[in-house]
């Protein structure tokens, strides 16, 4: 049974002639046990993806079973159980809760879930300690450096043995070295057996993963299965994944990418941060806006 | 989640911004601290006021000319003429006295005659003064010690002699024990027998501060003052406390046929002067009360604008808390638990505020203000009350919070 399972996925912003179409018609099946990494451009809807998955957003069309069961039914409450009890988010930073301790950051979806403190405590000390930063467990998070503040919410996200652990650019704000330690971290946990989604910009990262997405303005272009350890290979225009680590990167990237593919539709548009195109199927009138990597 | 944790939650976040958070709670603590005070002064108040009238005895009718007391047809009191008996065009005589001596059930009696003009000691005057005339039962019908010295006995009733108050001691003699002492009064010599231990605060009712009187004896009182036979009231005694109402009716009733029919005197039970003045302290305790109450609401409305602030301050530890699991009503109850935290803290303030109030009224008046466990648990149930009801909106907000847009959020 597939941990996550996606039909004809889509989410539009706004409405009339603003509509932008940030996810559309994605189908998406995530076996239990499967890194997947996923990347594309900016704004091509890889973090609407990840928040609809972790049930922090709705869709605005299609189907979402999580663990075999259909989320659209679910109340507010029990989708903030479930959340609770099946996923971990990770997110690219200020994922901590400033004003309490390391430790009961760590401990807070077991104090949610109404366990008692000395349980609590002992459960996020493991947890610490997996993830190497059992000293730090009495220091506030901007006691802490980028680096070991990942860990931290990777250490949260793993306290309640979820389904699935959802990051959004985990190392997006790190450097190499911090970076390698996040990612060393995750691959660890991925052995264990645990299933893993995430986003990133650095096609380094792709490395630790066993099946990599590329998306391109609200769909799954690619979807590749690969066995960890290698880098993923793209089969077609490698200027759209290779070197994306600055924003400026990216988007020359995406300009690059857009203006192949605009040529290939017989439209030339000037190069801009903003990059308006036509839809692509009629169904989705509207247009899509490519977003700073930093927002 | 636990409500300890919320606790300890509410606690940092409110210690993270003290100033602010006492700022927004001095509505909370001008309320708390005017209820416990004023109701604490009006509860000291009355208390002193009855253990005086205790002092007086239960047992002990006050007569007075004019209607001292407004009565409704139920028998409320529902006035008082705090004026006393000098306004009044009606008097009680020594005939009245003795009517109340005659009536049956009455055990002793005295009266209390006023005489005008100021004693002189040497070159001294003491314009507070007043001078009494009675008669040797007043010491008892009082209850009264006289601390130095002794009052004078049925064998002087005759003699210039007289029993002071303290304050005539301290202003008129400068010293404690002026016993022997002479002075002068109406160009009468009179020497000084006793003095009185120190009064409690004269009661509203009661008029005179007995701390300030000369007592003189009956006769000699009335001859130096030209023979005047008016009295400022008669104290009466009944033999048996079960039928104090039926001695005052029946004294009642005698004291109307001999005025004619007309009913220009009162009698004042121990109950009746207790009653007055509970009465208007009541009505003060009140209005105080309804100053707090709309401190209260000032508070009320200072912790959920502190409380709004804060939930939009913290719209991504909203979403954070909302994206590891925290329901809506979790997130309801932090809020809530948070601004009641917050209004018990003013509430302690306030306390801790009417504490040393009142220990300074204590200090500098003579009034005893008393704190009762009930007023300070009134209070605080009260603040708690009120944070919560002014919390509730703000929680509500919080809660309802969708998680992503509160994670896109960039406040922190
Ligand atoms: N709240 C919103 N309202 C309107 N449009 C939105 C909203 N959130 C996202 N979008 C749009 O949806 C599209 C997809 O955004 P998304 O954040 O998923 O991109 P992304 O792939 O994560 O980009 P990045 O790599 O920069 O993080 C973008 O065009 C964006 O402008
Ligand atoms: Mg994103």
């Amino acid at each position: 049974m597939s941990v996550i399972k996606l039909h004809d996925v889509s989410k539009l912003y706004g409405f009339g002639d603003a509509t932008t179409v940030a996810l559309e018609d994605v189908e998406l099946e995530i076996q239990k046990g499967e890194f997947v990494a996923v990347m594309g451009p900016s704004g091509s809807g890889k973090s609407t993806l990840l928040n609809i998955i972790g049930l922090l957003d709705h869709p605005s069309a299609g189907l979402y079973q999580l663990e075999g069961r259909s989320v659209e039914k679910l109340r507010s409450n029990a989708r903030a159980k479930a959340r609770r009890d099946k996923i971990g988010f990770v997110f690219q930073s200020f994922s901590l809760l400033p004003r309490l301790k390391v430790i009961d950051n760590v401990a807070l979806p077991l104090a949610y879930k109404g366990r008692l403190l000395g349980r609590r405590m002992k459960h996020a000390h493991n947890m610490l300690e997996r993830v190497g930063l059992a000293d730090r467990a009495y220091y506030l998070p901007s006691q802490l450096s980028g680096g070991q503040l990942q860990r931290v919410a990777i250490a949260r996200a793993l306290i309640n043995e979820p389904s699935i652990i959802i990051a959004d650019e985990p190392t997006g704000n790190l450097d190499s070295a911090s970076s390698r330690l996040v990612m060393e971290l995750l691959s660890e946990i991925h052995k264990l057996g645990n299933t893993v989604l995430m986003v990133t910009h650095n096609p380094e990262i792709t490395r630790y993963a066993s099946r990599v997405l590329y998306m391109y303005d609200g769909s799954i272009e690619y979807d590749v299965q690969k066995s960890v350890g290698q880098l993923a290979k793209t089969p077609r225009e490698p200027n759209l994944f290779a070197g994306e680590n600055t924003d400026e990167d990216t988007l020359q990237s995406v300009s690059a990418t857009m203006k192949l593919s605009d040529e290939k539709e017989g439209l030339l548009q000037p190069k801009k941060k903003k990059i308006r195109r036509k839809p692509r199927k009629k169904k989705f009138v509207g247009t899509t806006k490519g977003r700073s990597k930093s927002s | 989640m636990m409500i300890t944790d919320n606790l300890q939650m509410a606690l940092n976040s409110i210690r993270s911004s003290r100033l602010r958070s006492f700022l927004t709670l001095l509505g909370v603590i001008i309320g708390v601290t005017s209820v416990i005070t004023s109701v604490s002064l009006a509860e000291g108040v009355k208390r002193q006021i009855s253990e005086e009238t205790n002092k007086l005895g239960n047992d002990v009718l006050t007569i007075r000319p004019g209607k001292a007391l407004n009565k409704d047809q139920q028998g409320f009191i529902v006035g008082i003429n705090t004026l006393g008996g000098a306004s009044t065009t009606a008097i009680l005589t020594e005939s009245d006295l003795k009517i109340v001596r005659e009536t049956p059930g009455i055990e002793a009696s005295t009266a209390l005659n006023l005489a005008t003009g100021l004693p002189s000691y040497q070159d001294r005057k003491f314009n507070d003064s007043v001078t009494i005339g009675t008669t040797p039962e007043l010491p008892s019908m009082l209850r009264q010690e006289v601390e130095f010295g002794r009052f004078f006995n049925d064998s002087e009733t005759e003699k210039k002699v007289a029993v002071i108050g303290r304050n005539v001691a301290e202003k008129l003699f400068d010293e404690n024990v002026p016993i022997s002492k002479s002075f002068t009064f109406r160009g009468h010599e009179f020497i000084v027998y006793g003095v009185f231990e120190r009064f409690q605060s004269a009661s509203l009712s009661q008029g005179i501060n007995f701390n300030n009187a000369i007592f003189i004896p009956y006769e000699i009182a009335k001859s130096v003052s030209g023979g005047t036979s008016q009295l400022y009231e008669v104290l009466a005694r009944v033999d048996d406390v079960e039928k104090l109402d039926e001695v005052s009716k029946d004294l009642s009733s005698r004291l109307v046929e001999a005025h004619a029919g007309q009913e220009d005197f009162s009698i004042l039970k121990p109950d009746d002067t207790r009653a007055v003045t509970n009465n208007i302290i009541d009505l003060i305790t009140a209005m105080i009360a309804g100053i707090a109450a709309i401190s209260m609401l000032v508070g009320g409305i200072g912790i959920m604008n502190v409380m709004l602030v804060s939930v939009t301050e913290r719209t991504r530890e909203i979403g954070l808390r909302k994206a590891v699991g925290a329901t809506d009503r979790q997130i309801l109850s932090q809020f809530m638990i948070e601004a009641a935290v917050l209004s018990i803290w003013g509430a302690t303030i306030g306390v801790i505020f009417s504490g040393l109030i009142s220990l300074g009224i204590r200090i500098l008046t003579n009034l005893q203000p008393v704190i009762s466990w009930q007023i300070i648990l009134f209070a605080c149930t009260i603040s708690v009350l009120v944070g919560i009801i002014f919390g509730l909106a703000p929680a509500i907000k919080a809660a309802r919070k969708d998680p992503i847009d509160a994670l896109r959020s960039s406040l922190l």
